[in-house]
């Protein structure tokens, strides 16, 4: 019992303290950080990342498996994981994932499906469905709602790409005990634009709808064939971001590190494997 | 001339793609200067947008067309306009189109706007004969009919509620056009606004009926319009019904484009004139007069009425009270001299009242115009010298009010446009029909000196800026002082290629209003509004367009914390020819704190409606615009658009309250041309 009682209100302080900050990097809480820089990942078209921008299926077409997941101040209970398939066909471009966040006694699941095509040489258009749910107390048990997603990926020009994203573009909530709790409703608009074909910069801005603007700004560097290094910064405080990736031959293997000024150090990593 | 050619043969290949449509980007800037301006989101630019298709369906040609032709299309400034006609008089005639970038102060873009509108074939030495036989073989007919209807249930169609709307939630209109060439237009308007009743007992059938018959070109007789008409001249100082831009992404086109009589289509119920006017052109002297005999709606009290109500809506038992219930006869006349380089001309009015305006005496209004009668006269002129384009009108009514606008546009350099304007508008000048550049709604109780300047430094960029410093003498409504203040605007436009332009936007305004009763340490605070705005718009392939744009809004007064507001939207434009579809997708977020950081954000919509809804609060819009072409002959327009708010658990107050967090929008267009 007195286990319980200290677990509780450790739980308590936990998301009396982090919680608010969660939600105000504008990000469903059951959505795992991608692997571009500052997570700067509307326009980044190198590997799609489950419920993020899913146009990005239509500009990499391969077909893979991947696992990702994210630790958020060092804490357990703020963990998150998730993984996803994605297989390109002749007529559309097909994601499945699958995400998870939190503990025994409080969770939240996101589970859905991508369709994205390419509706012009250089322009793609997504949707996604998925079935956001949490788990809020023994007898209230699960519940949850469905909510879409909306992608769009251009490139202007050679190099330069313009990304769009809508996650709960309609401001679905999830309805429990004669309450609500908010999905965050996030659009996402970015660009990335290649300096050359190892240096990539990135921008984006992301507004949650009940959270101030946020920006991110990061870049990619290739320092030889297969080797990435990713660095960036967002937010308010500023948050700083640093990264890296390797590609051996079908696998790839992507990690990421972030430092909140109050909070501590974040970390992210992603296993794929592209068939 | 080698010189001439080349030029024109480089720049074939820049203009060959533009089609016969309006320039979106166009109506875009034009709505949206018109809506900030006037600080409404439901600006009728019926007339602005019918003249532009007209000459959309029914292109100018550039060896056989005049000044007050090309003013129609409100776009072109002045000096566009004065170059334009002296290129064509020392080129005559035109070879073709390509010609209009060696035409000074026609830049790219320009050039992209007016090409839907024009065309250069070989004069036509008799026009059209007016004859029935002619008439109804080419004469062109088009129906619409429009119905929108807003999908929540608003208070006021609760049958609990005192006073509340007499008809259903439904807008429906009804507009039918006929045109033979450009000498014969005719025309009818309906409508019945949401919660008019369709009936009988209060209304013949809709609440509003239009009409018009416009001849042209007949000898001597320039134009005759009967029905429905509005009438402009000079600087709309005495007569100036109709859209003015004032100050606008446009900065050098601050001179009233005023084209004389024509004829009224739009469905606003108040800004128009009923009755009969003529024009005439004997060689140099052109001489216009003009009768209109019409109700309005005032609040009308023991023989006197103390306001004019303009909106047009007669929704409820009160507004009926309203309805028709005061007499206004307009008897106007103006004569005109053209020179080549020089244009004089005096217009003067008479508007009579059955029954006196007696506003509610304020200190503000205490030199308004009261009474049955008002006369004003002014004298305009406009002339060239050298570089320098001189224009101007000066005014006068009948209780001494006096107003005057002076201004000159010149180009140094020919990648330098600069355009001056003085206005002097006394407090007591208050006439009923002026319309002319102001930063007050009307031309009264300002002063003010605003320069304007459009740079091409190099190749694919464009500045405008412009600076207005305003003062208002006297008080004003929310402001117990005489006061002042000062606008600010800035632009820079980059278009490397067809498929590819942006731009950036700020503009900064500071005036001066009354602090809050409870605010014991002052009377009177400083209020400033900024506002910036990046647009990027693309094309990919030839059928899918895209428009990113990010907007912000900045707001502070020394009484209360400043705020700021956001918009952020995405749009998808994909069309095709086979069939004749295309979509229009709007996905937008908003955060504005209050009113005061609302943001204007254009949308496209059906033909003959235009949404500029200001954005404030918290939350997202979403729109869908479909037009589909059954034939070439009947299309069909509908648009659905919803708003979801995320803090609000109602929307909209009084009779226009919904309950709920969500607002959808729907509209329906059928269009049928014969």
């Amino acid at each position: 019992m007195k286990h319980v009682t200290y677990f509780s209100i450790r739980i308590t302080v936990l998301f009396l303290f982090f919680v608010p900050h969660l939600w105000a990097q504008n990000e469903a809480l059951a959505v795992v950080a991608s692997a571009a820089p500052a997570n700067a990942s509307v326009a980044y078209t190198k590997t799609w990342t489950a419920f993020h921008n899913p146009a990005v299926l239509s500009a990499r077409q391969s077909k893979a498996v991947a696992l990702q997941y994210q630790n958020r101040y060092s804490i357990k209970e703020l963990s998150t994981g998730a993984m996803s398939f994605s297989l390109p066909t002749k007529a559309v471009d097909i994601g499945v994932a699958f995400s998870y966040f939190g503990y025994e006694d409080y969770h939240e699941l996101c589970s859905g499906i991508a369709f994205s095509r390419r509706l012009a040489k250089r322009f793609s258009l997504a949707v996604q469905v998925n079935y956001y749910a949490a788990y809020f107390s023994p007898s209230l048990g699960y519940k949850g709602n469905i909510i879409a997603q909306v992608g769009l990926l251009s490139e202007i020009k050679q190099g330069w790409v313009i990304g769009f994203h809508a996650f709960n573009p309609a401001q679905t909530a999830i309805n429990y005990a004669e309450s609500q709790k908010p999905i965050p409703a996030v659009f996402a608009l970015g660009s990335s634009y290649a300096f050359s074909p190892e240096l990539h910069g990135f921008f984006q801005l992301d507004k949650e709808i009940n959270h101030p603007i946020q920006w991110r700004f990061g870049a990619e560097y290739q320092f030889v064939a297969g080797f990435y290094f990713r660095t960036g910064f967002y937010g308010n405080p500023l948050v700083p971001s640093l990264g890296t990736g390797f590609m051996l031959n079908k696998w790839r293997i992507d990690l990421q590190f972030e430092r909140q000024s109050l909070l501590g150090i974040s970390s992210s990593c992603s296993l794929q494997y592209i068939f | 001339m080698f010189c001439r050619f080349y030029i024109v043969f480089l720049f074939c290949f820049a203009i060959e793609g533009y089609s016969k449509e309006i320039p979106e980007e166009l109506l875009e800037d034009i709505y949206t200067q018109a809506a900030e301006n006037s600080e409404a989101e439901s600006v009728d630019l019926t007339q602005v947008y019918e003249d532009l298709q007209f000459y959309a369906q029914n292109p100018i040609n550039l060896n056989q067309t005049s000044k007050e032709e090309l003013e129609r299309l409100h776009f072109l400034s002045a000096a566009q306009i004065e170059n334009l006609l002296y290129y064509i008089y020392m080129h005559f005639p035109l070879e073709n189109s390509y010609e209009l970038q060696l035409v000074p102060g026609f830049y790219k873009q320009d050039i992209r706007n007016l090409l839907p509108f024009i065309k250069v074939e070989k004069v036509e030495k008799h026009p059209p004969k007016l004859s029935l036989k002619k008439i109804g073989t080419y004469g062109k007919h088009q129906l619409i009919s429009r119905t929108d209807a807003v999908l929540e249930k608003k208070k006021g169609y609760a049958s609990a509620t005192e006073n509340n709307y007499l008809g259903s939630p439904l807008y429906a209109s009804l507009k039918y056009r006929f045109s033979y060439s450009k000498r014969l237009l005719a025309g009818f308007t309906a409508e019945k606004d949401a919660g008019e009743p369709f009936d009988w007992k209060y209304n013949k059938g809709f609440d509003f009926y239009g009409a018009y018959l416009q001849l042209n070109d007949i000898k001597k007789l320039k134009t005759v319009v009967i029905g429905d008409y509005v009438a402009a001249y000079g600087q709309g100082l005495v007569v100036g019904s109709g859209y003015g831009f004032g100050k606008s992404g446009m900065v050098l086109q601050v001179e009233s484009q005023k084209a004389g009589l024509r004829k009224y289509s739009s469905t606003n119920e108040y800004a128009f004139f009923r009755g009969i006017g003529t024009s005439w052109k004997f060689g140099k002297l052109d001489c216009s007069a003009f009768y209109s005999f019409r109700t309005i709606d005032g609040d009308t009290v023991n023989g006197a009425f103390a306001s004019i109500k303009k909106d047009g809506l007669h929704r409820t038992s009160t507004d009926f009270t309203k309805k028709h219930s005061v007499n206004q006869q307009l008897l106007g006349a103006h004569i005109g001299l053209s020179y080549t380089y020089a244009r004089f001309g005096f217009t003067l009015s008479h508007v009579q009242l059955d029954k006196p305006l007696l506003l509610k005496p304020y200190p503000y209004n205490s030199l308004y115009f009261r009474g049955k009668e008002q006369t004003a006269a002014g004298v305009h002129y406009a002339f060239r010298w050298q570089q320098l384009r001189f224009f101007g009108e000066t005014a006068m009514a009948n209780n001494n009010g006096f107003a005057t606008l002076s201004g000159l546009s010149f180009s140094p350099v020919s990648s330098v446009g600069i355009v001056c304007l003085h206005r002097y508008y006394s407090t007591s000048y208050d006439v009923l029909f002026s319309q002319s550049f102001s930063e007050n709604s009307k031309a009264n109780n300002e002063e003010g000196f605003y320069l304007g300047v459009e740079v091409h430094p190099f190749q694919y960029w464009k500045f405008s800026a412009y600076a207005d410093a305003f003062r208002f003498p006297w008080l004003k409504y929310g402001v117990d002082k005489p006061s002042a203040g000062y606008d600010l605007f800035f632009q820079a436009n980059y278009n490397p290629v067809d498929a590819l332009s942006m731009y950036f936007r700020f503009r900064t305004k500071q005036k001066e209003k009354n602090s809050p009763l409870d605010n014991p340490t002052t009377h009177f605070q400083q209020t400033q509004r900024s506002s910036f705005r990046y647009v990027l718009q693309y094309a990919l392939d030839d059928n899918i367009n895209l428009q990113n744009t990010i907007e912000s809004s900045y707001y502070t007064e020394s009484a209360t914390p400043s705020s700021w507001g956001w918009v952020l939207g995405q749009d998808l434009n994909y069309f095709m020819l086979k069939p004749a579809l295309s979509f229009d997708l709007r996905y937008e977020i908003f955060d504005a704190q209050n009113y005061a950081n609302r943001i204007y954000f254009y949308e496209k919509d059906v033909l003959y409606a235009f949404s500029i809804p200001a954005l404030y609060g918290k939350g997202s819009r979403a729109y869908l615009l479909v037009k589909y072409a059954l034939s070439a002959k009947v299309s069909v327009q509908f648009k659905l658009a919803q708003t979801v708010y995320a803090e609000q658990k109602s929307i909209g107050t009084g009779r226009e309250e919904i309950e709920g967090n969500t607002k959808t929008d729907v509209k329906l267009l059928l269009r049928w041309k014969l």
